[in-house]
């Protein structure tokens, strides 16, 4: 009866276009009146305890560093050195831009703002390379979408978080699936070059090459500090996050100085309220997860689950089927935030690794973000590269199906996710 | 035709609110969406660099503040409550567009007027309940356990921040259902 009442109101609200965070809010302030008669000031409580966790700060930083980064030249830099290595073979200006997106995915957290960052460069330079429009268009959104899979990354914050594992072994294990997903893209755009000649003759003399390199090496330094700071024990993800937030700022600032003042006004003040509207999702939801777990919904969904479905890769192949869906329904935080918490009880039935879990999660929502009608990342190419989403979901169909074999390898070789974490940290 | 990704909603209150001398209340609402702005984007600045020198100060000297944890969570949801409010203006709150994408667009200004009545509903909730909340916490005289402040103030920027968030998602709701009994088209995010 509880089940029904809740589900009911959730889908109705879903399915009047409710803000996600308040439609959460909402389900969870009817089962306090209606069902559990319990006085609505708990409500308030949750919502002020789910967001008081100094983890979650990492969120807002992330986002601003990789704003910040996105807008200024630490983005072109980056491009300019990767042309410089793989420039000069077949393709190698779409590899060029897919490693930069690898690349920019390792210091920023988003995959709309590698969209940006990368995509807003590199798509005038791959037309005019002669790479086609839809090629193009269908490589940059897709590799855009790695930023969350390669650390840092903010879903995988909030991951961690509702899950309760740690966000550095979670992390560390984005990085084998990231570069294997990112070799894949190379691998076809070098396949797609040959077959149509794409090459283009990128020479660069040794000094303009030294040039290059000194320029990039603050954008490189990046990720290595970045990354380095937390495996090396020297600080927690949020305060790297905030150390990154203070370098990319330092640099775009005074050493390559093309932001201005003024325009970092402008980016505070979008990536806070960003940041404002993702937290203030995940506030609410912490209110939704208190009432399943209350009323024990992830206990009875795994009983039905586990007496329904024997074998563990079944499950896992099920998972994906509606991860997908949810993908390309939902925004990521709400699917991360929702559907792990109901799922936990199951996973641990069938043994299945939270962090595996929280990769093949990652990546299925990667899938959703490039697939139509409201893939996010479509959104963004549409505003960047000024083409109809039609347009661009033909594009971007052959890169999907690579990303869906991906997901299969991922999915059944639990190792490539949990090798690094294995091996480091535990 | 060509639609922006996230249309930014202009919000004019001129027209309903006639009591008080409309450019005052305009200059007055402005001015109050201005420092909103300005508060937020510095706030989230400021914090991010104050992380930086805790974990600049702890890793060489070894020195830490001991009331940084606690502060920096309250500012955050401080901030959280503050960019969750202006968000409403820009379209920012992540919604299931599913049927008012494809719907007619009187159906769509229809479902949107709800949805957005029903938000508004829900930020009333969270205003009265929040000041319950509060007067309870204040009359129990709690304080956190670092800072020793009076744990009531962190909790204010749940109601107060709603106040804003409900006047937005009811002068949306309003603005759809004008939209719906005046026949307007309803702008999509998708392109047709």
């Amino acid at each position: 009866m509880t089940l029904t009442v809740v589900l009911v109101c959730f889908f109705v609200l879903l399915a009047l276009s409710m803000p996600i965070s308040l439609l959460l809010a909402a389900t969870t302030a009817i089962y306090l009146i209606f069902i559990a008669h319990t006085p609505l000031t708990s409500l308030i409580q949750q919502l002020f305890n789910g967001l008081d966790n100094f983890v979650l700060l990492g969120v807002p930083f992330f986002i601003l560093a990789g704003n910040i980064m996105a807008e200024g030249a630490i983005s072109d830099r980056l491009v300019g050195i990767m042309k410089l290595f793989v420039g000069r073979f077949t393709g190698g200006l779409a590899m060029a831009s897919t490693m930069a997106c690898m690349f920019f995915a390792a210091i920023s957290g988003s995959s709309p703002a590698t969209v940006i960052a990368i995509g807003s460069i590199m798509m005038p330079a791959l037309i005019k390379e002669g790479y086609g429009d839809r090629f193009s268009i269908g490589l940059l959104t897709s590799s855009g979408s790695l930023g969350i899979l390669i650390p840092p990354s903010i879903p995988m914050i909030l991951y961690a978080l509702v899950m309760n594992v740690s966000v550095a072994e979670i992390f560390m294990a984005g990085f084998l699936p990231g570069l294997f997903i990112g070799c894949c893209l190379m691998g076809y755009s070098y396949y797609m070059s040959g077959k149509h000649g794409w090459r283009s003759e990128v020479r660069y003399s040794f000094r303009d090459g030294l040039k290059i390199i000194r320029d990039g090496l603050w954008a490189l330094f990046l990720p290595v500090l970045v990354l380095g700071g937390i495996y090396g024990g020297i600080f927690t993800p949020t305060e790297a996050a905030a150390v990154s937030v203070v370098y990319a700022l330092i640099i775009e600032l005074f050493v390559y100085k093309e932001l201005k003042f003024r325009r970092l006004f402008a980016i505070c003040r979008d990536s806070a309220i960003l940041s404002g509207c993702l937290l203030f999702i995940l506030s609410c939801a912490m209110t939704f997860i208190w009432l399943l777990t209350v009323e024990q919904i992830p206990v009875k969904l795994a009983e039905a689950i586990v007496a329904n479905i024997e074998s563990k890769w079944l499950f896992l192949l099920a998972i994906n089927g509606v991860l997908l869906i949810i993908g390309a329904l939902m925004d990521i935080v709400t699917a991360i935030v929702i559907i792990s918490p109901i799922l936990v009880e199951t996973l641990g039935r069938y043994d299945i690794d939270l962090i595996h879990y929280g990769i093949i999660m990652i990546v299925n929502i990667e899938c959703g973000f490039l697939t139509p009608p409201f893939g996010l990342n479509l959104f963004v190419s549409m505003a960047i590269m000024r083409r109809s989403l039609v347009e661009i979901g033909r594009a971007i169909l052959p890169f999907v199906l690579i990303f869906l074999a991906c997901l299969l390898v991922i999915t059944y070789v639990p190792k490539l996710s949990t090798l690094l974490p294995e091996l480091l940290l535990r | 035709m060509r639609e922006e990704a996230n249309p930014p909603c202009p919000i004019s209150p001129s027209s309903h609110l006639r009591i008080i001398p409309v450019h005052t209340m305009e200059n007055l609402i402005k001015n109050l969406n201005k420092a909103e702005e300005g508060l937020v984007g510095l706030a989230l600045l400021g914090l991010a660099v104050l992380t930086f020198v805790e974990t600049v100060l702890r890793y060489t000297i070894s020195y830490t503040f001991t009331w940084f944890g606690e502060f920096a969570n309250y500012m955050m949801i401080f901030c959280t409550y503050l960019g969750a409010a202006i968000g409403v203006k820009y379209g920012t709150h992540f919604s299931m567009e599913a049927l008012t994408e494809y719907a007619p667009d009187k159906v769509s200004h229809l479902l949107k007027t709800v949805a957005y009545f029903l938000s508004g509903v829900i930020c009333i909730i969270f205003i009265y309940y929040g000041i319950v909340h509060i007067l309870k916490l204040q009359s129990f005289g709690v304080r956190s356990p670092a800072m020793q402040l009076r744990m009531f103030i962190p909790y204010i920027p749940i109601p107060l921040f709603s106040i804003a968030m409900a006047f937005r998602f009811f002068v949306l709701s309003f603005k759809h259902f004008k939209g719906f009994l005046r026949g307007e088209p309803y702008q999509r995010v998708r392109k047709k």
